[in-house]
């Protein structure tokens, strides 16, 4: 090896040249990037009160420099921020419709031509801003995405968020779709929506689906679709049981009370454990056998809600009788827990 | 003899530079890979993906425990970071490893402490509890007391008390972002639960202004060794650890900052105990029980969600640090060394594992040579000066290049420093690093290695807090 030493001079110098151009890029980068985001500043100060105006009055101008090209993020920023505060219909009409007339059609040239991490981006956005105009686009674009990403994820939320219901039978035949999927879609439908979902479900049995209603209903407390949670605690499926029992927990709802009895004996430890709670926010004081003798099961959860529904129902002295009497130590270590939790406060 | 000595050192430096060369090589395809991901991912409007999480009954609730020894100036701050979150449901369990300062007085004083009994399962066997509180204030807050046993022990501790079926494990004197606990929950309700360890970014705080437990302005440290850790960890966050992440190496989630699934933890034996590396050897142990049972889970790293600490600004406590560090380095990698090069393990055994003992175990030791080769080599003219070149190039490569791709990778990802200035600053301050602040280290860990064979008890790292918090001042 005898290469001249000043080929190492050189290669040095190139290493540091380099790293002096990365180091200038760098900093026009920044400098550039903080001078936008003053200018945006600027902007949005100057805007904000513009548009709160255009959406109280009945002036149907969109203040001018909000649909200039060059201020397009300082307009997203905007109506992002006012679209999740706006109640009235009116002025939710009036924002739904200013956005498609500036987004719409950038949006739809990001989607078929930007980068992974613009077209999710440019989904966020359509699902805040509702385009309903792009919603056939959507459905074309959800076929060509195969693999279960960000972007397949937004895609299919954005749709849900524009009440599409065949969403639902688009998750139903996707064997990869997950539970989580279908709550995303249940919490973007409206009320009409999500009760003609259930009305789907039942034509198109789907096990995934059905466990994914019953636990939105409990999610949402929505006592509407109360009776659907007590039909499915005969079901055979143990999943469709425990998300009917954790509904009517939630709901704090039962009709007919002897429908919980068999739930005290179950092998299923969280069957268990949903009867001690909902007989807690129920107060039913019949159960009281059933909570004594699960204050001691073998599972600690079981346990801690047999002891908190005790004393939910009959107060601290049961406990305190408990946590001396009881014949099973873990109960009575478990009563003394929730005598002593009782001294804790009661702010986040 | 004179020839058969500088022969010898000529074949050592030979050596070294193969060494050099194919770890810098080793970075750069890692550099690669974690630029792949941050070109990608590192656009996308962050608080979009997380608006629904945040407001979520399904999002896991979470237990935060926080072990804290002598952390008496800093752990209230952390405490009132920590109820800030933007998180649905946790709760924050402190638990205070027999500290000899005030710091269990602190939380008394400050979060109005009461005591109270808790029925403890005892998943792991830990010293003993003195006694357990709750603060009448903030619901959630539990504070734990007990005998001195490390901070694997607290952690332990911690997971016993803890009520949820994840737990965040963060250092005494640590503030998270606000959705720092969003963001690293994201993978695992995205993945079904199959990912089972996440961990965060950590950033040094030195420097930046925290009032009332919020990061209010991000502004670099005067002291160069501050500076210079802020660059390091760059180095090792955003190429490392994300560059091991995309190929699911991951070997480490820092203590200061990690979530888990609690009972994948308490099956693998919780953290153990006799050493001072427990967040490493934890991960490790962890990737051993998924190939050695065949579970189809994750350990993922993400580089958003960040987690301020206080770095040493004095050599004595960079050293300790250091040392421990690499002490905790050795020992996992001694517990575990039946996965170095063993089929069984998969590519963890042949490439991240043999990763951490050949670059960052026993690099300490080819770097010194280096060293040694280079400024002996100028002073007593044992080396041919070409030889002598080629080391300091590699060593400038190794040493400062990668760090100034680090500075890229922050630039393109987190801007967290706002100001030109800021990476005017960083950057030159890195083009120094092999100079001085790269040979300390490697000092440091090279004796951090001989410890490790003669010292065998846990302990915790000596920092000499001043808070990073203005409240805490």
């Amino acid at each position: 090896m005898n290469i001249d030493l000043i080929y190492f001079y050189w290669t040095i110098g190139i290493l540091l040249g380099f790293q002096l151009i990365l180091l200038a890029l760098l900093c026009i980068r920044k400098w550039q990037r903080n001078r936008e985001n003053d200018r945006q500043k600027q902007v949005y100060e100057d805007n904000l009160e513009l548009f709160v105006d255009y959406l109280m009055t009945d002036n149907w101008m969109i203040p001018k420099a909000l649909v200039l090209r060059k201020n397009f993020e300082v307009a997203e920023r905007i109506f992002s921020e006012t679209i999740n505060d706006v109640k009235d219909t009116y002025m939710l009409e009036k924002l739904e419709q200013a956005a498609e007339s500036i987004f719409s059609e950038t949006y739809l040239s990001q989607l078929r031509r930007g980068s992974w991490s613009t077209r999710v981006n440019t989904l966020y956005f359509i699902e805040d801003f509702k385009l309903t105009s792009l919603k056939s686009f959507l459905q074309q674009h959800l076929k060509k995405l195969k693999v279960w990403d960000e972007e397949k994820n937004q895609t299919v939320r954005a749709l849900a968020a524009l009440n599409d219901l065949s969403i639902i039978d688009y998750l139903n035949k996707d064997r990869s779709a997950t539970l989580q999927h279908y709550l995303d879609v249940f919490s973007r439908f409206d009320d009409d929506t999500f009760g003609n979902a259930i009305k789907l479900s039942k034509e198109n049995y789907n096990p995934m689906c059905r466990v994914a209603i019953l636990s939105f209903i409990g999610l949402t407390k929505n006592v509407r679709y109360q009776p659907i949670l007590e039909v499915e605690l005969q079901n055979e499926n143990l999943e469709m049981r425990i998300q009917a029992l954790k509904g009517l927990y939630r709901l704090s709802y039962i009709s007919n009370i002897e429908l919980l009895i068999p739930f005290f004996d179950s092998s299923s430890w969280q069957e268990r454990m949903f009867s001690c709670r909902i007989s807690g926010v129920l107060m039913l004081e019949v159960y009281e056998p059933f909570l004594e003798k699960l204050l001691g099961d073998k599972e600690w959860w079981v346990r801690n809600a047999a002891a908190e529904s005790l004393l939910q129902i009959f107060g601290e002295e049961k406990l305190l009788f408990l946590s001396k009497n009881h014949l099973d130590l873990y109960a009575r270590d478990m009563a003394v827990q929730w005598i002593s939790s009782k001294k804790g406060g009661s702010k986040k | 003899m004179k020839d058969i000595v500088i022969f010898l050192f000529q074949e050592t430096s030979f050596f070294v530079i193969l060494y050099m060369g194919i770890t810098t090589i080793g970075y750069i395809i890692l550099f690669l890979f974690s630029i792949k991901n941050v070109m990608r991912e590192g656009r996308l409007i962050k608080t979009e993906s997380l608006e629904d999480m945040a407001i979520s009954e399904s999002t896991y609730p979470v237990s935060i425990i926080v072990p804290a020894y002598n952390e008496e100036v800093g752990v209230v701050s952390t405490v009132r970071s920590l109820l800030a979150l933007n998180y649905p449901e946790y709760e924050i369990i402190v638990v205070d490893d027999g500290s000899k300062d005030e710091t269990l007085l602190k939380l008394i004083d400050e979060l109005k402490l009461e005591k109270i009994e808790l029925a403890v399962r005892e998943h792991m066997k830990t010293q003993q509890i003195r006694s357990t509180y709750r603060s009448t204030i903030y619901s959630t807050v539990t504070v734990v007391s007990k005998s001195n046993g490390g901070k694997a022990d607290a952690l332990n501790c911690g997971i016993n008390i803890s009520k949820y079926p994840y737990f965040c494990a963060i250092d005494g004197d640590s503030i998270l972002e606000n959705d720092a606990l969003l963001k690293v929950m994201k993978p695992v309700i995205d993945s079904e639960g199959k990912t089972v360890a996440v961990g965060g970014s950590v950033r040094i705080a030195n420097g930046t202004t925290i009032s009332r437990s919020k990061v209010e302005s991000i502004d670099l440290p005067k002291n160069p060794l501050v500076i210079l850790q802020i660059v390091e960890y760059f180095r090792a966050f955003l190429i490392g650890r994300l560059g091991f992440t995309k190929i699911n190496q991951l070997l480490i989630i820092s203590g200061a900052f990690g979530l888990f699934h609690k009972n994948t933890v308490i099956k693998s034996g919780g953290y153990k105990v006799d050493t001072v590396g427990e967040d490493m050897e934890l991960i490790v142990r962890l990737h051993r029980i998924i190939k050695e049972q065949k579970l189809d889970l994750q350990l993922k790293y993400i580089p958003d969600p960040v987690c301020w600490t206080e770095a040493p600004d004095s050599f004595k406590v960079l050293k300790s640090q250091r040392v421990r560090w690499q002490r905790g380095l050795a020992e996992t990698l001694n517990a575990h060394r039946k996965m170095f090069l063993n089929p069984k393990y998969g590519l963890i055994g042949f490439i991240g594992f043999p990763y951490f003992f050949m670059v960052e175990l026993l690099g300490a030791v080819i770097e010194l040579i280096g060293y040694i080769l280079i400024f002996g080599g100028l002073l007593f003219g044992f080396l041919d000066p070409y030889i002598i070149a080629v080391l300091l190039l590699i060593t400038l490569l190794y040493g400062s290049f990668i760090s100034t791709l680090s500075i890229l990778l922050e630039e393109l990802t987190m801007f967290k420093y706002p100001k030109v200035k800021h990476l005017l600053l960083l950057f030159l301050w890195a083009l120094t690093e092999s100079f001085w602040f790269r040979p300390l280290l490697v000092l440091w860990r090279f004796e951090g290695l001989i410890r490790s064979f003669r010292q065998k008890e846990a302990e915790w790292g000596k920092m000499e807090r001043k808070g990073i918090s203005t409240d805490s001042q």
